[in-house]
């Protein structure tokens, strides 16, 4: 049998470099006001997920006697999934801001041939 | 001798093992606390918040390993990494959350371990990767510890926890648990450490390979030198008869030279001197 670490060794795939990461990232572009508002309320839910986490915590220890919980715990999965619906929320108004930008574009290009 | 020293090799010093009996002990720590939870008449909600909590780290682990018997998760093995150890970075900031719920000895431990394991798996997987070098991670405090030192701090964390554990449980599920969720965080723990020795190794054998290279380049080279001093000591010889005959040839083309010159010489000074002669005669006859 042929050791696990040899064959990953020989199929891996080098990770991108960090500079076309951030290349691709920081290139110049216009926001409009739905793009930035989308980002900042990305920002606020991003927080308000940590919140919901320590609020709703999860039990990790119950006793049996009264079955209540002894020792709770921070709810991660909580957070995740308010980040995971905060991002497709937030996603939705970013594509409806870009959708907007684009018909502006359109409506000038089509006022100047006028 | 090589198949023996394969033979020999303990369970827990190959990758193969270990990651298949991570596999089977996550599936039963999965089953086991969804059973217990059944078993209780938890609520849905109860097991949604609770359970699922308890058991989306065990199952993510368990996606990432199962992966790793297949080609794709062998490719894309280092993107996999990242996102291990972006993971276990939320996992440490949520243990940190853990700490302001219930404080006490078992948060703190587990906010200990949490944070070591991080740190110990950034340091086995994303060091000699392209993002590690970029961000020098290998000239961090990180480098500090060796291999050894972070699995015997992981394995002692984990054996204080036990304890606590063995001492808080009020249940046979919850011994059964705790004693799983150990066995599968050391095997763990085993896991980075081999992964680590391995890259520690193949990176000494490409250093002997350079060093054995630049010994053998060395030893060509005297030789090769000697042949070039010898050619340059032979040299001299060939080029100083070259040069002797040059240097002959040159002198006596010189003096054909100078000889020429000489007659050259000579014959205008015939005519003054008949010049003089006859105008010293027209001197007379005046």
């Amino acid at each position: 049998m042929k050791d696990l670490f040899d064959e990953i060794d020989q199929e891996r795939k080098e990770l991108p470099h960090l500079k076309n990461i951030q290349d691709e990232v920081q290139k110049p572009r216009y926001h409009n006001f739905y793009q930035k508002l989308a980002f900042w309320l990305f920002v606020f839910l991003f927080g308000v997920g940590i919140v919901l986490g320590n609020l709703f915590p999860s039990c990790s220890e119950t006793s049996n006697l009264f079955s209540t919980c002894t020792r709770t715990e921070y709810n991660l999965t909580l957070t995740v999934i308010s980040w995971l619906i905060s991002f497709v929320f937030c996603s939705m108004i970013y594509a409806v801001g870009e959708i907007i930008s684009l018909l502006t574009s359109i409506n000038e290009t089509l006022k100047k041939r006028k | 001798m090589m198949e023996q020293n394969k033979k020999e090799k303990d369970w827990f010093d190959s990758p193969n093992i270990v990651t298949y009996v991570i596999i089977g002990l996550l599936i039963i720590l999965i089953l086991a606390s969804q059973s217990f939870a059944i078993q209780n008449r938890l609520s849905f909600g109860e097991i949604f918040r609770s359970i699922i909590n308890h058991n989306a780290i065990y199952f993510i682990t368990l996606i990432y390993f199962v992966l790793l018997r297949f080609k794709i998760g062998k490719k894309y093995f280092d993107y996999l990494n990242v996102l291990m150890a972006i993971l276990y970075l939320l996992l440490s900031f949520a243990s940190v959350f853990t700490i302001f719920q219930s404080f006490g000895l078992a948060s703190l431990l587990n906010l200990a371990l949490t944070v070591v394991l991080t740190l110990y798996f950034i340091y086995a997987f994303i060091c000699n990767t392209v993002i590690g070098k970029e961000l020098k991670i290998s000239n961090t405090p990180l480098n500090e510890i060796k291999n050894q030192q972070y699995f015997s701090i992981i394995c002692v964390l984990l054996a204080l926890i036990l304890v606590v554990d063995l001492i808080a449980a009020t249940d046979f599920e919850g011994v059964v648990i705790s004693l799983l969720e150990v066995m599968y965080q050391v095997l763990f723990a085993r896991y980075i450490y081999l992964y680590k020795e391995y890259s520690d190794t193949k990176a000494k054998r490409r250093k002997e390979s350079l060093k054995q290279e630049e010994v053998v380049e060395e030893k060509e080279e005297p030789v090769m030198e000697k042949e070039e001093k010898t050619n340059v000591e032979e040299a001299p010889k060939e080029e100083k008869t070259e040069k002797i005959t040059e240097v002959k040839i040159e002198v006596e083309e010189t003096k054909v030279e100078e000889g020429k010159q000489e007659e050259e010489k000579e014959e205008p000074k015939k005519p003054r001197t008949r010049k003089k002669k006859e105008e010293d005669k027209g001197d007379e006859v005046k």
